[in-house]
């Protein structure tokens, strides 16, 4: 069935562009169709279309055969290219129409730009960014300010309209017109009177880069413009430089060091170059360029002349193989103001980058200095081989950076670990030092004071501790040899004591002293004693195990208790007797020593004596003067009064049997007892003034010294308490 | 004879502003080692270092001339002066209105390779660039290649300007630039002259065939 056999021809766009055709594009291929389209709604618009739109639609696709020839006769380029190249030029083509719709529809005459298209216009953000930067750079020329912005836009609308059908030099021509037109304008506007020749400059630059920024962004107009080679040359070149990576700076007679230190303005060098692509006005790729040769110049060392600079600058194009270098360096020539381009550092550094292209384009092996085999050799070697090997000596270098880097910190670590491993062998042998000195001191130390265990400092033996003493645990080490006198005494106290008893309490009375308060002293009245009797410390602790009113004494309250009155009493037996108020000796000297025992067994009860100094001693010797016999009491009055209510209870009791009766209280001093003497006080105190008679005071003491559980009432209380119970009963 | 030392394309003359400003655009040509660059930081900067330990830059240089009634703003080029770079100098004198072709008076190849020079741009320069020829180094005189008045005659035979130099005693190196000063076109502006060449730097007559943007 031939008829179901389509002609490839037949397929195709009728246009002939070689594109397939679509039925539903009445044949054509889509973008014929829409040029087409248009062509129809212009022609219905305006019965006399203008030549210049039957040429832009109608050549294209003649023009893009052209090309296509021209891109299957060259054989170097890969399928792939091609196809690249292809679609990038029919992309230019579509934007250059859309362009071109504006141009076309008003364009009367090409050339008179005064007069505004109104059907263009350069988008509003673009003119507003114009309008302030030149507001912001040229202050005192706010009335310029629209001349040089109906400039770029006669510029940019003259370029626009000129893209399709005038030849990239043609253009350039068109560019440069304007620029020369607006030289002139300048210098006849009485709006640029007050510009001097620099402004004048800049504000060339100024339209110049507005414009061209604007118009670089618009694809193949003035970049790299349809109708010209820029995009495979870029290829081209690229390719070119690919195949010449090998080339170093030997080569190219430049004197560039292999130093790691050249390096960096070489990275720098090729980044401004490279960077040179994405400005957009052709003073900015100027001012790249510029920078760029300026880090070369640094490459080259001191003062770089021409000689250094070309080579390494052609150096540097090599290693940096800059992307649409053709394309870029034709713009510039193309579109930038050819004065500036001709003169001054930028034109210079361009020139010289120009030339180093040039170099690169022709180089030859003669070029090189170089056999023509060994270059041919080189040449026809992959170009990747070339390309990678400068990747892998630029990376080589970064890691050689690195790898310098690292080992810097290793050997700044090394010293680091030295001087501390210094330090510590340093610390190491101080504490040698140190501690065989710390030995040393301490032997000395030992030697000088052999080490002497003394004496367990000892509760009151008295008492309850009879027992704990009578096992073998309380003195295992008797270093003072008064100690056991001591404590024979309070054990002898029933007893009543012997001579040696008395001497060693002696003894032990003045240190008790000096550590009771001064105000007992006061109170006592045996200041003298006291201070006349210094006493080792032996004597001290001897005092303070032998007697547990030391203990009292020493107490943190600083009560004055009825122990320091025991005491006192205690030292007025024998040898105190001249201090001593003269009838003290005489008659209380059992009591006291009963009561001494008391009161080691009572040091708990401190807090107790305390009240007894303010209420109820008054009232005690109130209650019990009429009791005491008057010749006892007199003596001690003085003292008295100081004491406790107990020393009167004592003394009271001692007409019969004294150190009996006081002796059950202080077996308070042990907590299960504590409690319950401490009500038998409180009870004794305050009841004693109330009532004369104090038998509630006296029973409950009875109470406590009737509980054999403490060891007190074992030891000693058994026999005194008889007659206390006595009395009260 | 004034030359206010100044660096930089903005330069301006001290002067009254009345005073017509020339901008020109000056090559200098010469194999290289003669001292190009020498002779020019000797211009510019009134320095010399034997071994160029300066770090300034001599490629590009500005100096400002100030003569009778004009203020010349000269406008230096380095080119460089290696053989196998020959080929790219084109790219760098046009447009230029003064050319110095420098040789070194104790070689006589830096002369051989001046005449070249001289050659060439007189074939494809601007017709009204001026010409000077430079012997440097005329303080190594004991080592003297090229005679004065060899050099002398073939100016004089070409319509060169002539001057024997030493970039290191500043001997006539000055005096040069004010020569080359004099002999230019003071009445064209300074721009008129760019309008032609020079702006297609790539796509212009390159050298060599099949030039970059062909």
């Amino acid at each position: 069935m031939p008829s179901l056999r389509m002609e490839q021809s037949e397929l195709k766009c009728k246009n002939g562009c070689d594109y397939f055709g679509n039925p539903q594009w009445q044949g054509y291929c889509s973008k014929c169709h829409r040029e087409q389209l248009q062509r129809q709604r212009r022609a219905a618009n305006k019965p006399s279309p203008s030549s210049s739109s039957a040429s832009a639609t109608l050549p294209k696709p003649e023009r893009k055969s052209e090309d296509r020839l021209k891109l299957t006769s060259r054989s170097s380029f890969s399928k792939f290219e091609e196809k690249r190249l292809r679609q990038s030029e029919t992309l230019k083509k579509a934007n250059l129409l859309k362009f071109s719709m504006f141009k076309k529809g008003g364009s009367t005459d090409d050339h008179d730009h005064s007069d505004k298209k109104p059907e263009f216009k350069i988008p509003s953000a673009v003119n507003e960014a114009m309008k302030r930067e030149f507001n912001q750079r040229f202050p005192a020329l706010a009335g310029a300010s629209r001349d040089v912005r109906v400039c770029v836009h006669a510029l940019a609308l003259d370029v626009l309209k000129c893209a399709r059908a005038a030849t990239a030099d043609e253009l350039s021509e068109r560019v440069q017109g304007h620029y020369q037109r607006f030289l002139k304008h300048m210098d006849v506007s009485p709006h640029f009177a007050a510009a001097d020749a620099d402004t004048k400059e800049a504000l060339i630059d100024f339209v110049e880069k507005h414009a061209m920024t604007y118009l670089h962004d618009l694809p193949s107009v003035v970049f790299s413009p349809s109708g010209t080679d820029d995009e495979r040359l870029d290829a081209r070149m690229c390719e070119r430089i690919q195949s010449l990576g090998w080339v170093g700076a030997k080569h190219l007679d430049c004197k560039i060091s292999n130093d790691q230190r050249a390096r960096a303005p070489l990275y720098r060098a090729i980044a401004e170059l490279l960077s040179m692509d994405s400005a957009s006005s052709p003073g900015g790729k100027l001012a790249c360029v510029r920078r760029c040769c300026a880090h070369v110049m640094r490459l080259c060392g001191a003062p770089a002349s021409a000689d250094d600079l070309l080579p390494a600058l052609i150096f540097t194009v090599l290693k940096a193989n800059p992307p649409r270098l053709i394309s870029n360096i034709n713009f510039v020539t193309r579109f930038c103001n050819a004065q500036r381009l001709m003169t001054g550092e930028g034109g210079y550094y361009f020139t010289n980058l120009c030339c180093a292209v040039s170099f690169i384009e022709n180089l030859t092996a003669e070029s090189l200095d170089m056999d023509k085999e060994e270059f041919d050799c080189y040449m026809t070697m992959p170009a990747s081989i070339g390309g990678s090997s400068w990747a892998a000596a630029l990376s080589l270098c970064a890691e050689l950076k690195d790898a310098e880097e690292q080992s810097e910190l290793v050997q700044s670590l090394k010293q680091q670990v030295a001087t501390i491993e210094a330090r510590a062998t340093e610390l190491a042998n101080s504490t040698d030092v140190f501690q065989k000195e710390i030995e040393k001191k301490v032997a000395d130390v030992l030697a000088k004071t052999p080490l002497e265990i003394k004496p367990r400092r000892e509760l009151p033996r008295f008492g309850k501790f009879q027992n704990i003493k009578s096992s073998p645990l309380i003195d295992l080490d008797t270093p003072p040899t008064q100690e056991p006198p001591e404590r024979d005494v309070p054990d002898t106290v029933e007893t009543k004591e012997d001579s040696a008893a008395d001497q060693s309490q002696h003894t032990i009375v003045p240190t008790e002293i000096t550590f009771g308060e001064p105000a007992k002293t006061n109170i006592l009245g045996l200041e003298t004693p006291e201070l006349q009797s210094p006493h080792n410390t032996e004597d001290n602790w001897v005092v303070k195990q032998t007697n547990s009113m030391e203990l009292l004494n020493s107490s943190p309250l600083g009560f004055t208790s009825f122990d320091t009155r025991s005491i006192d009493e205690l030292l007025t037996p024998d040898e105190f007797g001249d201090n001593l108020p003269p009838g003290l000796s005489n008659i209380n000297y059992d009591i006291d020593l009963s009561d001494f025992s008391a009161d080691n067994s009572a040091a708990d009860d401190l807090p107790k004596p305390e009240k007894d100094p303010f209420s109820p001693e008054g009232i005690n010797k109130d209650v019990f003067d009429p009791f005491v016999v008057p010749k006892v009491r007199d003596p001690f009055s003085p003292i008295l009064e100081s004491f406790d209510q107990f020393s009167l209870v004592d003394s009271k009791s001692n007409r019969q049997s004294d150190p009996f009766e006081i002796v059950p209280r202080p077996s308070d001093p042990f907590s299960p007892e504590g409690l319950q003497p401490e009500q038998g006080f409180g009870d004794a105190f305050s009841p004693m003034p109330v009532a004369s008679a104090s038998t509630p005071a006296q029973r409950p003491l009875a109470s406590i010294l009737d509980d054999s559980d403490s060891p007190t009432t074992a030891c000693l209380l058994p026999t005194p308490l008889l007659p206390q119970q006595d009395k009260p009963t | 004879m004034s030359v206010s030392s100044s660096r930089g394309a903005a330069a301006r003359p001290n002067g009254a502003p009345q005073t017509k400003v020339c901008q020109f655009k000056l090559v200098l040509l010469g194999e290289s080692a003669v001292g190009k660059s020498s002779l020019v930081l000797r211009f510019v900067k009134g320095q010399f270092h034997e071994y160029q330990e300066s770090t300034i830059g001599a490629a590009f240089l500005t100096q400002t001339v100030c003569l009778d009634d004009t203020t010349v703003k000269f406008e230096i080029w380095d080119t460089a002066g290696q053989e196998r770079y020959h080929s790219l100098a084109p790219m760098y004198y046009r447009g230029a209105q003064a050319a110095i072709v420098v040789y070194d008076i104790t070689n006589q190849d830096t002369f051989g390779r001046a005449k070249n020079w001289v050659k060439e741009l007189q074939r494809q320069a601007s017709p009204s660039i001026v010409i000077a020829l430079a012997g440097n180094k005329s303080d190594l005189a004991a080592k003297r290649m090229v005679e004065t008045e060899e050099a002398q005659a073939y100016a004089d035979e070409n319509h060169l300007l002539f001057m024997e130099t030493s970039a290191k005693t500043a001997v006539n190196v000055n005096d040069i630039f004010l020569a080359i000063a004099n002999k230019l076109p003071k009445s064209e502006s300074v721009g008129g002259g760019a309008a032609g060449g020079g702006r297609r730097l790539a796509d212009g007559e390159p050298p060599r065939a099949g030039g970059c943007c062909k």
